[in-house]
């Protein structure tokens, strides 16, 4: 999906490093996938926000077999369905999903965007400890 | 007004469904056509409606098959060119036949992917899904490298077996039995015996889909002719439609999981059986699903059979891993499910082969693999479609 004005704002935030969703001005709330107006409110108005670049990963797939190309150098690579702290569901990459310090379902993750390739920064799912835990 | 019993399936054919990348694809759905006004005892003239699935690249649009085949249809339509809309399209056509629109509707869905490239290459249609503007129909993003409808369906049963603490091995009941079923059916493309090993060995594609989870890519047509009710009347054996209910969509559906799996943006809500037992298709043919003889159920991919029984009240939710063991699918089990071999082993032709299967079920014509005296058949699929079909 090329740039446009579905994404922009997303896309921009994402190279300064910063993840922002959409909010429903009406109730407050995150919302995704992006659109023009709010999922909740009739025609209810929407503002970029940031949100804390944490959540819990609800579950992660493992490529095993190459469906895309330019991701061969990341194979095999993991997908996981990550439940932002502040609300959404969003899919974020996974790198050496066998490695003992991968997340895994249930896991605290932290998103960031990296340089995992050529292109566009991609969203990246990383383990984190919790203090005290 | 009710579609209840307004319409019928008069006539079923297909093609063939073996891989075939020098045949055409109106050769197959010509086959699929004749084979279905043979059996409906029809020349093509009494056809005056068209509706298709598919349709080109992969397949054929409407206007070529009518002008091709020398039809010449007064009530058309056409779907998107995915699974999940058998019946929405036969839905479609006895709405038509109902409302005066057609008399006979045939119904048709040819495809060819044999020349095409894998899923994920650019020569493949589903390739630009994944730069679709919020995403593809499987939950794609190439941005992120979320590529092929595989990983939708791996996401959701990995969710799905969190969920429920359950033991993804016993999924392996799905694509034993139907290969079984298969074995049966003359002309499954996947007839090879398949072992609990076989299925456990076999490579992971995207864990914790397995090879033996999907569905065969492959070419083939069916033709599915619907009639109003005093053309279905006077037919050699009609099959009614007593029950239908559409494609579902919105914020709590995901097109691999059931309702509340909690992907994607669903809620953690979900159905509860009594939920799951009054389906609209189950209301308008006043029947439950402890009436029904034989189930066809859509299952590109194995754990989607599952969730089907689930969401349509067979089992509770998160219950179906257990519910299937024991032979529960099998012919001569409680359910006698895909009794063809379904996408997973006779044909991926998106469900048109198992609604072909519960007609010739129905009409006492599934030779070596008979439901003794089925009467009710349910074609049901995890994207909420359905269809409840008699005989008289």
């Amino acid at each position: 999906m090329t740039t446009n004005a579905l994404n922009k704002l997303y896309r921009d935030g994402a190279e300064r490093g910063e993840l922002l969703v959409p909010f429903c001005l009406a109730t407050g709330r995150p919302f995704w996938p992006t659109s023009p107006v709010s999922p909740f409110v009739t025609g209810g108005g929407v503002e970029w926000r940031g949100v804390r670049p944490q959540g819990m990963l609800r579950a992660r797939v493992i490529y095993r077999r190459s469906f895309l190309k330019d991701f061969d150098p990341l194979m095999p690579y993991g997908i996981g369905l990550v439940e932002l702290a502040d609300g959404p569901r969003l899919q974020a990459h996974i790198t050496g999903p066998d490695n003992e310090d991968a997340p895994r379902a249930g896991d605290t993750v932290r998103l960031s965007f990296e340089k995992l390739l050529d292109g566009a920064p991609i969203l990246t799912a990383r383990k984190i400890e919790l203090q005290g835990a | 007004m009710s579609l209840s019993g307004k319409a019928a399936i008069i006539g079923v054919g297909a093609s063939s469904f073996e891989r075939r990348p020098d045949a055409s694809v109106l050769e197959m759905a010509g086959a699929a056509l004749t084979g279905a006004l043979a059996d409906a005892h029809l020349e093509k003239e009494a056809i005056d409606g068209l509706a298709v699935q598919i349709g080109s690249p992969r397949g054929a649009d409407y206007d070529t098959i009518a002008q091709t085949f020398g039809l010449a249809p007064r009530w058309c339509t056409q779907t998107w060119p995915h699974g999940r809309f058998t019946a929405t399209i036969l839905t479609q056509a006895a709405m038509a036949v109902a409302t005066g629109l057609a008399t006979r509707v045939a119904c048709i869905l040819a495809m060819k992917n044999s020349d095409i490239g894998r899923i994920g290459e650019k020569n493949n249609p589903f390739f630009f899904e994944m730069y679709r503007e919020n995403g593809g129909p499987h939950g794609e993003e190439a941005e992120i490298g979320m590529s092929s409808p595989v990983a939708g369906a791996a996401m959701a049963l990995a969710l799905y077996c969190d969920r429920y603490n359950a033991d993804r091995e016993l999924l392996a009941e799905i694509p034993l039995t139907f290969r079984r079923h298969a074995q049966r059916t003359p002309d499954a493309v996947a007839r090879d015996p398949l072992t609990l090993e076989d299925y456990r060995n076999a490579r992971a594609i995207i864990d914790p889909i397995r090879l033996y989870d999907c569905s065969l890519v492959g070419d083939g047509a069916v033709c599915v002719i619907v009639a109003g009710h005093e053309q279905a009347a006077a037919a050699r054996k009609p099959v009614w439609i007593t029950g239908a209910q559409g494609v579902q969509a919105g914020r709590d559906t995901f097109i691999f999981a059931p309702r509340g799996l909690g992907m994607a943006q669903q809620s953690d809500r979900r159905l509860t059986q009594t939920e799951a037992r009054n389906q609209p298709a189950y209301a308008m043919a006043g029947i439950t699903p402890d009436t029904v003889d034989v189930l066809g159920v859509y299952d590109s991919f194995s754990p989607l059979a599952l969730y089907t029984l689930e969401d349509f009240g067979f089992c509770a939710a998160g219950e179906g891993l257990d519910w299937i063991q024991n032979g529960r699918l099998d012919l001569g089990g409680d359910m006698p499910t895909n009794t063809n071999g379904g996408q997973l082993s006779h044909a991926q032709v998106n469900g048109w082969g198992q609604v072909r299967e519960l007609v010739q079920q129905l009409r006492g014509e599934a030779t070596g693999r008979q439901v003794p005296d089925a009467r009710i058949g349910l074609w049901a699929t995890i994207g909420g479609d359905a269809l409840v079909l008699e005989r008289a």
